[in-house]
């Protein structure tokens, strides 16, 4: 199916936009903290000068872009508020936990952050570690929380695959008596809800993705019982004119507090390797970034520091593609297999049969084939192309690092020249290929198997031209942050 | 819960206010030839601006949270003003940025162009949400047909953000000049002026909430106003004892942050429990969702986390603020 034909094409390229500014900037903040405190540490055990040098630098890098990466944060969560508002009330209603946690981590990057490269001379030199520490825990608790509700959106917790013919997916929810008293158990169980068993208050089943999905758009736009889905399965006729609203409310706050209000996005089995990826594709970033600037120094002013900068960047460069390509990248790969098998589907369309073979093994687990999958069920195929590009791009990435990597470190020869900037903007493209499979292959899904696109969209979307308006103004603020960190930084005769 | 939320709420505004006087006085003072003292007045904005980001944002989260159906609500229908300020906030970041890393690299000519735009973009944000303010005291502009959506034109003549706006920019630029004072007397005169608008503005929004009888009659009888006044009597009286003899600085201060922080909290408790102070303009159907005594039952049992991590946060802020501060505090004592 075609991407754009999936509903609020304009509003979900304005989020793509907004979001993917945010992540360009922000995944600095996830790896260069890391990167500088190294840095320092080795400057308080060898106390030779060019480590403090190298830390002051990376801090003033991820110190210049942390306040428009936060400004595009804010514009990224607005526009969840203002594009989505009806999949923000739900998560406000019911996942609102790591958002809340969220406060807490965007407190911490923002004074730790600053206190880290503005007070750097004011604190003892330990307690200075410590701080950049703390900004690390910041930046990388902010991303865990954000990467929670992202994983919920991806596989919630409490949702069961299997064969399509048995109406699966399914979400297990807990139904309270009182609700489970006025419904026809018969009619939905021939509608594929599966009872698994009694908890003190209610019955906990198994209710297909399909029903579920119309009862939270009946409950969206404000339906009552009469006018909804729900109403063949009610057997009380006084309760026509009930909120369908009231009755989801009911049932999702049993099922979150049985879950656990604080820890149910945590239980997404897509969390971990969720946050890793995230956490390392950060790290992979900075680095190039910080290899990048360095090799271009080097070759500018052929400075010892900048030749150790450039030495310390690549080591930490090959480290973190390693970590990202063999751990996290392969644990995404292996959980996407198995928890998102429309998205695995729609990877592997087209492809030849060995590669197919080669990642279903890689995975562990079958794929089925994409025109299996009912049709309101179909993710985009062009999540195909998306998927090779990257991992062709990121092979190639790899590639160059070992080559240089050898050459720097074995052959001893000096490799500095301006190509290094093709590093961190390959690192980039990378990123955000990785990360548009990730979003583009959850339609038609906002929240799989809970909440599609049409629902969780405004009733009042801006208009085309406003849509394209906003998106050229992100990317003209994301090219003049580029510029001044070049001017300022990048050209920096002192750093 | 509310403590946090005011506390938040707060720290904000009165952050803000000071973000808005400092971007619009910093570019000014250097063109006029203050460099030194622009330069550490810029060096404490830029390490600490982001706080105040960050308390709106606690507050946004915690009106997701605790009134989810609220923020779906207003969501649906408030794109124009809260779009006009979210893009200027990016571009607000953007100028401190290039302003600040900028100080001696560009020409003077572009730098003060950078900071002009640092300026405005600083004036205009708070545009978008005080015209959301506004629509909170009433729903001017809120239209049900076919589907609930913002007349955003009617909602713009809205009298109470018509008032309020100018308000607010005025009571920025009284606190930064109150503050400025202790450094440069004359500054103390223009806080006087500032002020004294201040409360004309004041007075104007105050009749234009007249309409709104629940709100009025609330803030007129509870003691924040009677606090504010005393706050604002007090300000003034130390700003024109400072111009006399050089001394009262400090109590003008802490007065024009007190009033600042006491205006903020009266407009917002006034109108408690209504998220929309005027009632009588919503549908019936509409009550529960801008009823704020109805949180979502869910984040009961927060507290405990809340606290935890608040109190250490807010002593690292002071901390923070404490060590930025060094120069602008050595600066004052050279004076």
């Amino acid at each position: 199916m075609d991407w754009a034909s999936y509903p609020a094409f304009g509003d979900r390229v304005l989020s793509m936009v907004g979001i993917e500014v945010h992540w360009i900037i922000l995944q600095l903040v996830l790896g260069l903290p890391l990167m500088a405190v190294i840095a320092e540490i080795l400057w308080l055990k060898t106390r030779d000068e060019r480590w403090l040098r190298i830390a002051k630098t990376l801090a003033k890098g991820f110190v210049m872009v942390f306040a428009v990466g936060a400004a595009m944060g804010t514009a990224a969560e607005f526009g969840l508020i203002l594009l989505w508002p009806n999949l923000t009330e739900l998560a406000g209603k019911y996942i609102f936990f790591p958002l809340y946690a969220e406060i807490f981590a965007f407190m911490m990057e923002v004074v730790f952050v600053y206190m880290f490269y503005y007070a750097w001379d004011k604190l003892p030199e330990k307690v200075h570690v410590l701080v950049g520490i703390l900004a690390i825990i910041g930046a990388w608790f902010s991303a865990t929380m954000i990467m929670s509700v992202n994983a919920y959106m991806q596989a919630p917790t409490g949702i069961l695959l299997g064969s399509y013919a048995d109406h699966f997916p399914k979400l297990i929810l807990y139904v309270p008596n009182g609700i489970v008293a006025v419904l026809n158990v018969t009619s939905l169980k021939a509608a594929g809800m599966d009872v698994l068993g009694k908890y003190d208050g209610g019955v906990i089943v198994a209710m297909p993705s399909e029903i579920v999905r119309a009862v939270v758009s009946d409950a969206i736009s404000g339906k009552t019982l009469h006018q909804s889905i729900l109403w063949r399965f009610v057997t009380d006729e006084s309760l026509a004119n009930v909120s369908v609203m009231s009755i989801l409310d009911s049932i999702m706050r049993e099922t979150v507090r049985h879950e656990g209000v604080t820890t149910i996005t945590f239980k997404s089995p897509v969390f971990i390797p969720s946050v890793l990826h995230a956490i390392g594709s950060g790290l992979v970033v900075s680095a190039f970034t910080a290899m990048a600037f360095y090799g271009y120094s080097a070759r500018r002013r052929g400075r010892d520091v900048a030749k150790l900068g450039f030495k310390y960047a690549l080591l930490f460069s090959l480290v973190s593609l390693a970590f990202q390509g063999m751990v996290s990248g392969h644990e995404m790969g292996v959980a996407v297999a198995e928890w998102n098998k429309e998205k695995f589907s729609a990877i592997l369309y087209g492809s030849p049969p060995i590669v197919e073979k080669i990642e279903t093994t890689l995975a562990g687990v079958d794929a089925i084939g994409y025109d299996e999958i009912p049709k309101w069920l179909r993710p985009p195929t062009l999540i195909h192309w998306l998927y090779y590009a990257k991992i062709t791009l990121a092979v190639l990435l790899g590639l160059s690092t070992v080559i240089l990597a050898y050459l720097t470190f074995v052959k001893k020869r000096e490799v500095f020249g301006s190509y290094l900037l093709v590093f961190p903007v390959v690192a980039q493209v990378v990123s955000f290929l990785g990360w548009a499979v990730r979003e583009i292959g959850r339609k038609p899904w906002t929240i799989y198997g809970v909440m599609d696109v049409k629902t969780a969209h405004t009733i009042n979307p801006p208009p085309p031209y406003v849509e394209v308006i906003v998106s050229v103004y992100f990317v003209a603020v994301l090219s003049v942050l580029i510029y001044g960190v070049y001017r300022f930084l990048w050209r920096c005769e002192e750093c | 819960m509310l403590t946090f939320v005011l506390i938040a709420l707060v720290l904000h505004i009165v952050l803000v206010n000071l973000a808005i006087g400092l971007s619009v006085t910093i570019p000014i003072l250097k063109r006029r030839g203050e460099v030194e003292l622009s330069k550490s007045l810029m060096r404490f904005y830029a390490s600490t601006y982001g706080l105040a980001g960050v308390f709106g944002t606690a507050f946004t989260v915690f009106l997701l949270a605790f009134y989810p159906s609220l923020i779906g609500f207003v969501g649906n229908i408030a794109f124009v003003p809260f779009a006009i300020s979210i893009l200027l906030i990016v571009l607000h970041f953007l100028s401190i940025v290039l302003y600040w890393y900028g100080w001696d690299k560009f020409t003077p000519e572009t730098h003060f162009y950078v900071g002009m735009t640092m300026a405005v973009t600083a004036v205009l944000i708070p545009l978008g949400f005080r015209a959301v303010f506004g629509f909170l005291n009433t729903p001017l502009g809120l239209e049900l047909q076919p589907k609930p959506h913002l007349d955003v034109l009617k909602a713009l003549t809205n009298p109470t953000f018509l008032a309020l706006y100018p308000k607010s920019i005025l009571a920025s630029l009284t606190l930064i000049f109150t503050v400025l004072s202790s450094l440069r007397r004359e500054f103390a005169k223009l806080a006087m002026v500032t002020l004294a608008l201040t409360c004309v503005a004041g007075m104007v929004y105050a009749e234009t909430l007249i309409a709104i009888p629940y709100k009025f009659e609330n803030a007129v009888r509870s003691p924040l106003f009677y606090a504010k006044m005393v706050v604002v009597a007090l300000q003034f009286l130390a700003l024109a004892t400072f111009v006399r003899t050089g001394r009262g600085s400090i109590l003008a201060t802490v007065c024009a942050f007190m009033g600042v922080a006491l205006g903020e909290l009266l407009n917002a408790v006034s109108q408690y429990p209504y998220a929309i102070a005027d009632v009588s303009a919503l549908p019936k159907e509409m009550l529960g969702i801008v009823n704020l005594s109805a949180q979502n039952p869910l984040t009961s049992g927060l507290e405990a986390f809340t606290w935890a991590f608040l109190i250490p946060l807010l002593i690292a802020s002071s901390i923070l603020i404490y060590l930025i501060s060094e120069p602008f505090r050595s600066s004052r004592t050279k004076s």
